[in-house]
């Protein structure tokens, strides 16, 4: 079904722990390459805190994570920052975005990160936010654009250095439907079109509609959504994960 | 709910950073309270001073039939002074203030720091001849570190014309002729101090006032969309200010009143006072108590404007308004203008003589400039900021450099107080400069006076041979007072003037002396003649010796300042007949110029003869007593701004770093680099401070040249602190630089990246 079979990213058993409150229980996930993943639930069931865990914020206090195969446990910090500097993009709700800096130097941050020069760094930049349709506002600062336009550089910056796994959490909560709908799409075939697989947290049905596959969260248990296929059988199934 | 008890909750029930904020602004108002408490107690500790000064002074007058002499020597730089009474065989001696009992011949009585020194060295005994029978009170000294003794003496042993008959002291109500501080020093002293402190504080203050701004601007904002009138929006912002301004008031005059009892203890700076004198009046208590949380008050409110007036603004975090780059200009350029006029002045020769004009102009420039260089900060490092940004290559350089353009203002709090320091160091070292021109001494040796007649055959030989003397000769006035003649033998002259200057130098016949940097005399004409009244050991006249000016000339450089300046005639001192010498002379000695040995021959001579007055050449006491209590309070000042100027920097530089948490965590999750986001830090912070140093270090020399340049001394241009300032520039720079770095910690926080 998938043309690499190898998981890029891996979940067992994980556990979230914040002091004796227990946000995230046993949750097994499998994140394949192309992939787009949803992960629904109500507000506070915890959906927040798998996305920091399996982005490798948050260290689980149960279970593993994995990437590629390399388990986050044994990663110095130096390189899981590498690995989340190079491997990984993030878009959230509000963007994160710099506001002091330029919308062609926020969209190229991430290779600036990693070390490239500002010239070529920005000339990478360049035709992902004209696909964005961003074109026009490279010089701008991101305090004078609308909400749905700082989407877009956000996204941008996820997709600029073709991560491995981009992490979205609520990418559209801060923005109408219609916004939402379009920045939605444009990221979604950005990623799909360069192999990136997208772990999506939402609250939204619509945007969830968008995945190739579904997970429920509740209470911090993690579970297959219903009529979803299982990507190691194919089959449709509602086992719960833990 | 009201707007105070909506305030009060948002203080009593905040969070840990809101109670952070409240501890800080709190004692920053103690802080700044204590000193305003000390600076408005300065007026009336210096009237105790002078009152008491007054109060103590001996009058003279037949009444008592008791006689006395007054000396006053230094020692170091306070001056020693001596009271020796004669008391009469019956009646009554009127009892100085602060004194049980007169002394009886053969008693003295000490101030307490003197009795302490007395112990410490047993040579300054010799100066105060008798028993120390009682010490001094309060009421009878100007403080608690002054050196006074009164001695109790017989007739005989008192000179008879010098010594006086004793009437009664002075008066609290008169003026002193010892006052703490000349009139003329207390104004650039208070203008320097409050350059030094009150500035910092002022900085500190308004770093206090508007911590945590971003999250506080936001959440009243909030309460604003809620419904809250934009007055009251400002009163519950005001609320929190009122509360540690209040609490601090109370904790600073407190603080006062802690320092003010410590102080008599300590000679610290130079004038040390006693608990009474430095008590608040009750105007200084209302300003205190009630003013600086009225002012707290009025600055809480308009830290609230923007939230109170936009909002959404606020809530969307807007943009903020570019730096007025017109109020910066409008300071600076006036202020620049006065004091760089002063140092053309300087450049080309002007001597601008002190005047009413000048005591105006010259503060304003330098508060102009100072306040101009602050407010020009944001806008003149905002330009460069962008400029740097748009073209460095450096990824830390464009981060510090774009989150400076866009919140420069950020950046002023943080270094503006350290600014003023260095800017208000450059100022202070100009006032030591003019001070220190009455003071300073570059002779080879120090040379000391004393009036012949005041001293037996035996004590000259002493003094002659005592320890630390070098050089010695007798000095007699000729009768036109327009020069001396000098009884010295050529060895001796040369161990008295400048080292190789004596040139034709022949013992065993008068000669004239010439010192060419001197000005040339008529009594110095070849051929005039001078007549001088002789006395024999017993102080009866003894006749007369005429003294011819020769052709035979000696040149000779004395050095500065001497009492070989005047000298118009060499005579050999055998050419008096023995037991006898000059009538009006004195006795001129030369040893070691250091203080130390200074102090040491002024204690072994004052122990040969204790009443006789020795005068150390050049070295003026009460400008050294003076000048000790400035550079005191200089001094105290400068350390009092550095801990303001250090605590608003580290206080501001937290908060921002606190405030940029979120973009931190953005950064950190995007996988940046410890070192990129520390080098950064190191950059944002290092911009604004060496772009302010930098300024203030070049506005802080012109501002203390014109002062230099209209203070009337002959110094204008003053190198020898300008090394030191660079070194404290650069070092404030590397101090500031590595303090910021704990401070990018690149500890990721998921809370801060949770949704709104």
């Amino acid at each position: 079904m998938y043309p690499n079979p190898a998981p890029v990213l891996r979940a067992r058993g994980v556990d979230v722990r914040y002091g004796a409150q227990l946000a995230v229980q046993g949750a097994d996930l499998t994140l394949m390459p192309g992939e787009v993943v949803a992960v629904t639930g109500s507000s506070g069931s915890g959906k927040s805190s798998l996305l920091h865990c399996l982005a490798g914020v948050l260290a689980p206090a149960a279970g593993s994570v994995s990437f590629e195969g390399r388990e986050y446990g044994a990663l110095e910090d130096e390189e899981l920052s590498a690995l989340r500097r190079e491997r990984f993009g993030y878009v959230f709700q509000h963007g994160e975005l710099l506001p002091e800096l330029t919308v062609e130097e926020n969209a190229s941050l991430p290779l600036r990160l990693a070390g490239q020069r500002k010239g070529p760094a920005h000339r990478a930049a360049t035709p992902v936010l004209e696909r964005l349709g961003m074109g026009e506002l490279v010089g701008r600062r991101v305090s004078q654009l609308s909400g749905g336009q700082a989407q877009r550089v956000a996204v941008a910056r996820a997709l600029v250095h073709e991560p491995a796994v981009v992490f979205a959490d609520e990418p559209t909560g801060a923005l109408d439907s219609v916004n939402a709908a379009a920045v939605l799409d444009e990221f979604l075939t950005l990623a799909r079109g360069r192999g990136t697989a997208v772990l999506l947290v939402t609250h939204d049905e619509g945007v969830a509609s968008h995945a190739d596959r579904r997970y429920v969260m509740c209470d911090g248990r993690i579970s297959l959504g219903r009529g979803v296929p299982s990507p190691a059988t194919g089959e449709a199934t509602a086992r719960s994960a833990s | 709910m009201t707007p105070l008890a909506l305030g009060l909750r948002l203080v009593l029930r905040g969070s840990r950073a809101t109670r952070v904020r409240f501890l800080l602004m709190t004692l920053g108002c103690a802080l700044g309270v204590a000193c305003l408490a000390a600076a408005l107690s300065i007026p009336a500790i210096l009237a105790a001073h002078d009152g008491r000064a007054a109060g103590r002074e001996v009058q003279g007058g037949p009444s008592s039939g008791a006689l006395f002499l007054e000396r006053k020597d230094p020692f170091g730089n306070r001056p020693l002074t001596r009271i020796f009474i004669s008391p009469p065989e019956t009646g009554t001696v009127p009892l100085p203030p602060g004194v049980a009992r007169v002394p009886r011949p053969g008693e003295v009585v000490v101030s307490p720091a003197l009795g302490d020194l007395l112990a410490e060295r047993p040579a300054l005994k010799g100066a105060l001849p008798g028993r120390v029978v009682d010490t001094i009170g309060p009421a009878g000294l100007t403080g608690p570190q002054e050196l006074y003794a009164y001695v109790g003496r017989t007739r005989a042993q008192l000179p008879p014309d010098e010594a006086r008959p004793l009437g009664g002291y002075g008066n609290r109500w008169t003026a002193p002729d010892e006052a703490a501080i000349d009139d003329g020093t207390v104004a650039p002293l208070r203008f320097t101090l409050c350059c030094l402190v009150l500035l910092p504080l002022f900085v500190y203050l308004s770093v206090c006032v508007r911590l945590s701004a971003e999250a506080r601007s936001r959440r009243l904002a909030s309460l604003r969309l809620l419904g809250l009138s934009a007055r009251d929006t400002m009163r519950v912002s005001a609320v929190e200010t009122l509360c540690a301004a209040a609490v601090g008031a109370v904790l600073g005059v407190g603080l006062h009143l802690l320092v003010n009892a410590w102080v008599e203890r300590t000679g610290w700076v130079g004038l040390a006072w006693y608990p009474a004198d430095g008590l608040p009046s009750v105007w200084t208590l209302a300003a205190c108590l009630l003013g600086c949380p009225a002012l707290a008050y009025l600055a809480g409110r308009r830290h609230a404007k923007e939230a109170a007036l936009r909002p959404l603004a606020v809530r969307r975090q807007a943009q903020p308004g570019k730096p007025r780059r017109w109020l910066a200009a409008l300071l600076v350029l006036p202020g620049l203008g006065i004091v760089t006029a002063y140092c053309v002045l300087g450049v080309v020769g002007v001597h601008v003589e002190p005047s009413a004009v000048t005591s105006f102009l010259v503060p304003a420039g330098a508060q102009l400039t100072g306040a101009g260089i602050v407010l020009a900060l944001p806008p003149v490092t905002a330009w460069l900021a962008a400029r740097v940004a748009a073209t460095t290559q450096r990824l830390p350089l464009t981060l510090a450099m774009r989150h400076h353009e866009t919140t420069p203002g950020a950046a002023l709090r943080v270094v503006s107080g350290l600014v003023l320091l260095v800017y208000a160091a450059s100022l202070t070292q100009g006032v030591l400069v003019e001070l220190d021109q009455v003071s300073r001494r570059t002779a080879p040796n120090q040379e000391y006076e004393v009036p012949l007649r005041q001293v037996t055959p035996e004590q000259r030989t002493a003094m002659v041979k005592t320890e630390g003397i070098s050089g010695n000769a007798v000095a007699a006035e000729v009768p036109s007072r327009e020069g001396d003649i000098l009884f010295a033998t050529c060895t001796e002259l040369e161990k008295l003037a400048t080292p190789g200057t004596v040139r034709g130098c022949v013992d065993g016949r008068p000669l004239a002396l010439h010192d060419p940097f001197a000005h040339t005399e008529d009594t110095k004409q070849p051929g005039t003649t001078h007549l001088v009244k002789l006395r024999d050991e017993a102080g009866q006249e003894a006749g007369s010796a005429r003294f011819t000016v020769p052709e035979e000339t000696v040149t000779f450089a004395a050095v500065q300042p001497s009492a070989l300046s005047s000298a118009l005639l060499l005579v050999p001192p055998k050419t008096l007949p023995p037991g006898v010498h000059p009538a009006h002379a004195r006795l001129v000695l030369s040893g070691a110029p250091e203080p130390e040995a200074v102090q040491a021959t002024l204690d072994r001579l004052a122990g040969i003869a204790p009443t006789a007055q020795i005068d150390p050449v050049g070295i003026v006491i009460e400008s050294l007593r003076q000048l000790s209590i400035v550079k005191g309070l200089l001094g105290t000042g400068m350390v009092l701004g550095l801990v303001i100027g250090v605590a608003a920097f580290l206080v501001s530089a937290t908060d921002r770093a606190m405030d940029g948490r979120r973009r931190t965590a953005t950064l950190t999750l995007l996988g940046i680099r410890t070192r990129t986001l520390r080098a950064a830090q190191c950059a944002q912070v290092l911009l604004p401070l060496a772009v302010g140093i930098g300024g203030a270090l070049v506005a802080g020399r012109l501002a203390e040249s014109s002062y230099l340049v209209t203070g009337g001394g002959a110094v204008f241009w003053d190198g020898e602190g300008l090394p030191l300032l660079l070194l404290s520039g650069l070092g404030v720079l590397a101090v500031a630089g590595l303090a910021s770095l704990p401070m990018a910690r690149r500890h990721l926080d998921p809370e801060l990246l949770r949704r709104d």
